[in-house]
Formats: structure tokens, sequence, C-alpha cells
């Protein structure tokens, strides 16, 4: 009984010695690699400081204003040029088809009307009264009417 | 059962006999002390300390490293970038120190020959030779492998935007130190120890964001530099603050100087003026006064105020420089900037009301911030008649500009004394900070009269259309040898917009303009403020509006900003 014991115990020590060096083995192998690995992140993450930093120096206001003035030749926007959508006029209309609105105007012709030249003229009166495009002054609105 | 010699006579009866009981307990005993070292093991493996322990060891650790500062919209304000530095060790003898100073100058030409002759010939154990080595230098003098030589890697802080917000991030000595402005308190929040620690990797460092905005710095300091130029001043300075959480966007000061040479700081010209500096704010004082006048109750908008002669206090006059020499209503007081008006106006109050209202402004305590530098006001030690006369158009009395910045924002916001920041911070946080200093009508009044002194006063120049500006203009002439100068004057200008609902504060300051046609604050300072008002309100999306009424309107239209 005892002797089986202490084969058994002898056994488990040859196994676990085994055992146990190989988890050695392999944890230096597996520290080796956490160790490079490390290394390789620090390093990136070194490399990213340092991009970083380059791309703040290079963004930097003062750089790119120092850039733009020499090489845009971009003015500064005035105040009176920020507006809103609201204050945008309405859209131009397209002026249409003069000549199909005379061939529909042409007397016999079904639904047109009498008068093609004063048709003509009219569509250039509407498109003149709309021509002012962007803000528009409050002043200037204001005298008109 | 006979086992002659394996055991002793101690696991034997006495007729020689083992004892399978001894035994047995031995074997018991064992086996415990095995279970308690594997449970041990298995505790040490995976309880929290060991793994402290294990990031503690972590090479990540950079010995300077600092937070990144970053901007209200996180952009890098200072950084710590990677560099190298060039060390050598002389004890070791270095073979051929001639050879070795000779290639490197090849390669550093910027190194001094006979100093490195000196420390290489040195017995020091470790002499550093150049910080900041570019790779290419690295390759080049590692191929000449020169022994006893080599590269240390240390971060360097790096200050993107040069010299742009150089007072309020302040710089760091050569052992990675904060020594002014944000970086020292950083380091007052205990970076210090944690480096002594050896804990401060760099992803334990959250990065600090401060309420500044760059491009906000930027247009104000643009600006300043323009207003620097054209009226050969000394120095400018301005603060853009959010009136309503306290939060610093922009502070300039200058001349001023690159955080990353930070040799020129030293220089006393450099100082920052708004927290280090101390000044009579002149007539943007009266803003106070009127306040004060209002608030108690001693005073409406329709009070008069005689400015026909002027006050005398045995040798000392007060008199006016846009003299009207008739009586003055109170909003004309205040547009014609009358010093006698605003003195009996104080007067009116009286000496005691006066100091205590000042007091609860915050004009009497030295004002902190985040920064560590600040300068304690200085105030008469003997208040009497004369000194609430001055102290009603800002003279006699030297306050930092930050901390009547802060007074002139609580007379705008609807009544809240906020103490400035320079870091982010919400609106809700500052209302707990806020201590209330007039009520909210008041406050009212004053934007009215803040935007009446655009229309109608001596701040005309101070106009944007469409941004509703209002503000107050100040002139005082600077002390030199004990008298008031003529010739040297500090022009101020505080600026609010927009005037009906107010968001921001600008504050422009022009120390000793020297062009002689435009000497007073309505020709200098305010057209200036104007300016940094049309540059920045688009930054801070402010629209232009169109349809904004006259500030007589503003009254009777304006009750909605009463809450």
């Amino acid at each position: 009984m005892l002797r089986i014991l202490n084969v058994i115990v002898i056994l488990c020590m040859v196994a676990a010695a085994i055992v146990v060096y190989e988890v050695k083995y392999q944890s230096t192998y597996e520290a080796q690699k956490a160790a490079r690995i490390d290394g390789e992140i620090r390093a990136e993450r070194e490399r990213i400081a340092a991009l970083k930093g380059e791309w703040a120096e290079l963004s930097a206001p003062m750089r790119i204003q120092g850039l733009a003035s020499r090489y845009l030749g971009l003015k500064r926007l005035p105040v009176t040029r920020i507006d809103d959508f609201s204050q945008l006029p309405e859209m131009l209309k397209p002026i249409g088809d003069p000549i199909g609105d005379i061939i529909e105007a042409l007397p016999g012709h079904a639904g047109g009307k009498r008068d093609p030249i004063g048709n003509i003229i009219e569509t250039f009166d509407a498109r003149q009264s709309e021509e002012t495009t962007g803000s528009v002054d409050v002043k200037d609105k204001e005298n008109d009417q | 059962m006979k086992f002659p010699l394996v055991f002793p006579t101690w696991l034997r009866f006495a007729d020689g006999r083992v004892s399978r009981v001894r035994i047995g307990v031995i074997f018991l005993g064992f086996a415990c002390i095995y279970a308690v070292i594997a449970g041990r093991l298995i505790l040490l493996a995976t309880g929290p300390e060991i793994q402290a322990k294990i990031r503690a060891v972590n090479p990540d650790i950079l010995s300077a490293s600092r937070p990144d500062i970053l901007d209200r919209a996180g952009r890098i304000l200072a950084t710590d970038v990677p560099s190298a530095l060039l060390y050598a060790e002389p004890k070791r003898k270095i073979p051929d120190i001639d050879e070795a100073v000779e290639l490197l100058t090849v390669v550093l030409p910027d190194l001094d020959a006979v100093e490195l002759r000196d420390r290489l010939s040195s017995k020091k154990g470790f002499v550093r030779l150049k910080r900041e080595v570019s790779t290419q230098q690295q390759q080049q003098i590692y191929r000449f492998g020169i022994p006893h030589i080599g590269f240390m890697r240390e971060s360097k802080r790096l200050y993107p935007a040069g010299p742009e917000a150089a007072h309020v991030l302040g710089y760091v000595n050569v052992d990675s130190r904060g020594t002014a402005g944000i970086e020292r308190w950083i380091d007052s929040g205990g970076l210090a120890e944690l480096h002594q620690v050896g804990l401060a990797t760099r992803r334990a460092l959250e990065p600090v964001q401060l309420s500044l905005d760059l491009s906000v710095q930027h247009a104000l300091r643009d600006e300043l530099i323009t207003a620097k130029e054209s009226y050969h001043a000394m120095s400018t300075s301005g603060i853009v603050l959010d009136v309503r959480s306290g939060e610093i966007l922009g502070m300039v000061s200058l001349p001023d100087y690159d955080p990353n040479k930070p040799g020129k700081s030293v220089d006393p010209t450099r100082l920052n003026r708004l927290t280090t500096g101390v000044y009579e704010m002149g007539s943007t004082f009266k803003a106070l006064t009127v306040a004060m006048a209002l608030d108690s109750g001693k005073a409406t908008l329709t009070s008069q105020y005689d400015a026909r002669t002027p006050l005398t206090y045995g040798k000392f006059t007060i008199s006016d420089f846009h003299g009207q020499s008739r009586m003055l209503s109170l909003p004309e007081v205040f547009t014609y900037s009358s010093n006698i008006g605003a003195a009996k106006m104080a007067l009116s109050v009286g000496i005691d009301a006066h100091r205590a209202f000042l007091k609860k402004m915050g004009q009497f305590d030295r004002l902190r911030t985040e920064l560590p530098e600040s300068a304690q006001p200085l105030i008469p030690k003997n208040w009497g008649e004369i000194n609430t006369a001055t102290a009603a158009f800002g003279h006699g009395i030297s306050v930092a500009p930050l901390q009547a910045v802060m007074a002139t924002a609580a007379l705008v916001n609807g009544g809240l004394l906020i103490p400035p920041t320079f870091l982010k911070r919400s609106e809700a946080d500052a209302i707990k900070l806020a201590t209330r200093v007039i009520k909210p009508e008041t406050s009212e009044k004053m934007r009215y009269l803040l935007r009446l002194n655009v229309e109608q006063g001596t701040a005309k120049r101070a106009e944007v259309e469409g941004y509703y500006v209002g503000g107050k203009t100040g002139t005082s002439e600077k002390v030199v040898r004990g008298r008031y100068s003529r010739e040297k004057l500090l022009t101020v200008f505080m600026g609010v917009f927009p005037c009906d609902e107010p968001r921001f504060l600008v504050l422009v300051m022009i120390d000793e303009p020297k062009n002689t046609g435009h000497s007073t604050a309505g020709l200098n300072a305010a057209p200036t403020t104007g300016q940094i008002i049309a540059r920045i309100a688009p930054l801070l999306d402010v629209r232009p509006r169109q349809d904004l009424p006259p500030a007589d309107r503003m009254m009777t239209v304006s009750g909605r900003v009463a809450n």
C-alpha cells in the first residue's frame, strides 16, 4: 500500500517538475513577447505624441494666418457679410421660353393669351425686379417702402 | 510490517513496528503546509496589490511626463514630445577625446568645442552634452562608434502655438517642473509627489482642459499686436470673458514671450499685466459707481447731478475731461464720463456704503485664480470723503484688470459675481460659486447705459454693426514720481456684447499710447475692442442681427431679459 503510494507520489513529482519547467519556459517566452510588444506600444505612443505635437504646430493659428496672408490673398470677412438663410431673397424663377410663349399665345392656340409681345415684356420686367441677390441691407429695404 | 532502517525510532512502537497513525499525522501536516503555500500563491497572483506593482515597474513610466494642456475645443496647447539627450560618461575614460570632440562638432555644429572638451575630460560619471538631438543626428553619431557616449530618451515640453497663450500656460524648467502659469498650478496639484513615487505614467495623467479658445486667443493677440504698433504703445493687453460662466476665453498681455524658450519671461516688461499688475482703471469704475447708486435706490435713471463747478479737496481738484458745465442726468454722467457727476453720485450713497460695495465686488481683496501669479490691490489706508470721490471714477484705487473685469461682468450678467477661471466650467457650476451683488433690474439698467454709451457717448468707435456692443471707456493718467503725468496715459475699454443679453466681455488696456492724436480710450482702446469683437463674435457663434432697437427702446422692449 505504502509502496504504491510512494511510486504514485514520485511519478506525480516528476510530472509536476516537467509541467513547472514547461510553464516557466513558456512564461519567460511570453514575458519576452510582452516586453517586446510593450516596447513597440511605447515607441508607437511616442510617435503619436510627436506627430500630434507636430500637427498642432503646423495647424497653429499664427502659422496658418501667416501662410494665408502670404499665399491666398484672402481678406477679413466683414461682419455685414454674415447673414441668415431667412434673409436670402426668393430663388429666381426660370425665364421660361419666350418663343414658345409666342406660339402658345398665337390666336387659335388653345388657352393662349392675346398679347405675345406683352408677355415677353412682362417676363423681363419680372426678372428685372428680382435682380438683387445676396443679403439686402435693412436700411435699403426701408427706403424702398 | 518491518522496515528496518527507513523509519526513525520515533515513528516506531516500542517493539520496532512502524506506527501508521504517526506517519498519517505527518502526511497530513505536510499536506496542510502545501495547501497554505498554494493558496497564498493564488491570492498573491490575483490580488490587486500585485497588479499595482506590475504596473509600477512598467517601462512606460516617463520620469518627467506631464499632462497635456488642451483648449476648450480640445486643441493642444502644451504636450510632451519625445526627444533624445546626448550624454557621456567621462569617468569611464573616453580613449580619444580630440577625435570625439571633432566628430561631435561636425554633426552638432552648435556645440562649443572648448566646452565640450572640458566636459569630456572631466571626472564626472554623467554629463549632459546636448538636448533635442534629431533622429538623423543620432544615426550619424551612432555610426562614429565613440565609446561611452550615448542617448537617453527624455520628454520635452512643446507649446505648439508658440507665444499665443504664453502668460496663461506659463512654462517648465529643465527638470520639467512647472515654474509659472497653469504649468505651475498642475504641479501644485500633487504631480511632483506622483513623480517621486514613480507613478506618473503617461496614461495616468489626464489632460487638463482650459477655458481658453485658441482661435479667440489668436484673434485677440493679433488685434492687440496691431493696436500696439499703431498707437506706439508700451504694452497692450486684453481679456475675453464669458460673463455667464466666468470662463476666460482669451487673455493676452503684450509684450509676451515664447514658452518654448522661456528665457525672456523674466524680463519685467513681459509680465502678465492683467493678473500681476495693478492699475487705476479710470472711468471704467464709473460703471460700478452708477450700479451702486442705482442698486441702493438712492438714484434712478432720471436723477440729476450738478456738474457745473469742479469739486475741490484742499489743493486737489476734480474736474471733467469732456466738461459740460451744467446739470447732468445719470445717463449723461455716464455717457459724458463726468468725474464730478460720478464723485457726487458716490458721495450721495455714502462713504461706508461705497467701501462696502467695492468690497462686495471683490475690489479690495487679492483675486486668486488658477494662475499662481496674483497681485494685491492698492487701497488707501484711511478711506475718507476724497477717496470715495476719486474711487468713483477709478482713481486712487489700483486693482488687477482681471478683478475689474470680474466686477463689470457681474454688472451685466444679471448681478452675479462669478470668480473667473482658466479651466473649462459649465454655467451651472458657475452659478453655484456665484454671489448675488446687485439686483437683476439694476443689471438691466447697466446694460442700457453701456449700450447708450456706445450709441451716444464716449464709446462710439467700439460699435460693430449687428452685435449690439455696449461699453465704457476709461483713461487714467499714470503716476510718475508721485504725481499724475499728462503724457503717460493708461486707456481701458470694457466692451460687452450683445448688450441686450450679454454673453461676452472684452477688456482692452493700452499702456502709454504715444500717438498724440489718439490718446484717450475712446480713440484707441474702443476701436480696438470693436475690431476684436468683429473678429471673435463669429468664432463664438454670436450672429449679427439686423432688427436691433436703439438703446432708448431697450428698456421698454427687453422685459424678458430680467430673469
